[in-house]
């Protein structure tokens, strides 16, 4: 599992947590799509890096609740269990990172903004690998977001 | 009710929110967790984030 589910001083950080809609992340949705909207291609990369966020937040969600259910715990097979719902995360997690680096990539490509990928991998000596948790924080974020501005559409029809 | 239990059924909620191809009983779903936790979808969500979201330290 990730380390952050774990870690004290996460903990402590998310226990003081605000509303997600004013969460901190590098670059809102609406902005990307901004920069994407003239460009099929970029849009295309761009619905393409929200649905795997989509994924990814399924991913942690469904082993947050594996997990609190204790199944993995009482049943026979359990170790299987956790290391599948591990490996499923983790692809997820995977295929969501290069989506945002291949959107990244194909902005710059076009001379859009990048200045919010910098800001999620600040420095570019270190392995794409170690901000992790960062792109996590991004994707939930976005996928929140995106959520809720559904419900809320939803039900104001 | 207590706050696993809440925790639980929150993210049962966001489950179902992220759903794009939700059913109607889906839907109905949610609604029934909202009066449950008798808290709104934004309450909810904020929740489950605090649940899931790395720091980011």
């Amino acid at each position: 599992m990730e380390k952050f589910f774990t870690d004290p001083a996460a903990i402590e950080e998310l226990e003081k947590m605000g509303d997600v809609e004013t969460l901190a992340i590098p670059i809102t949705l609406e902005a990307l799509r901004k920069e994407c909207t003239e460009n099929a291609g970029l849009k295309a990369l761009l619905d393409d890096m929200q649905e795997r966020a989509f994924r990814y937040a399924k991913a942690v969600i469904e082993t947050q609740l594996s997990l609190r259910r204790g199944d993995l715990e009482r049943e026979s097979g359990s170790r299987d269990d956790l290391r599948t719902l591990d490996a499923v995360q983790r692809r997820a997690h995977d295929a969501y990172i290069d989506s945002v680096k291949i959107l990244a990539r194909n902005l710059d490509k076009h001379g859009k903004d990048t200045k919010w990928f910098d800001e999620l991998c600040p420095d570019p000596n270190r392995s794409h690998d170690q901000y992790r948790p960062y792109f996590a924080r991004f994707g939930l974020i976005i996928a929140y977001r995106e959520v809720l501005r559904e419900i809320k559409s939803t039900n104001r029809s | 009710m207590d706050q696993e239990e809440k925790n639980q059924l929150a993210l049962r909620y966001a489950k179902l929110a992220l759903r794009s191809d939700k059913t109607p009983q889906e839907a109905s779903e949610m609604r029934d967790l909202e009066v449950k936790l008798q808290m709104s979808p934004q309450e909810i969500i904020n929740l489950v984030a605090r649940l899931t979201i790395p720091s980011s330290n």
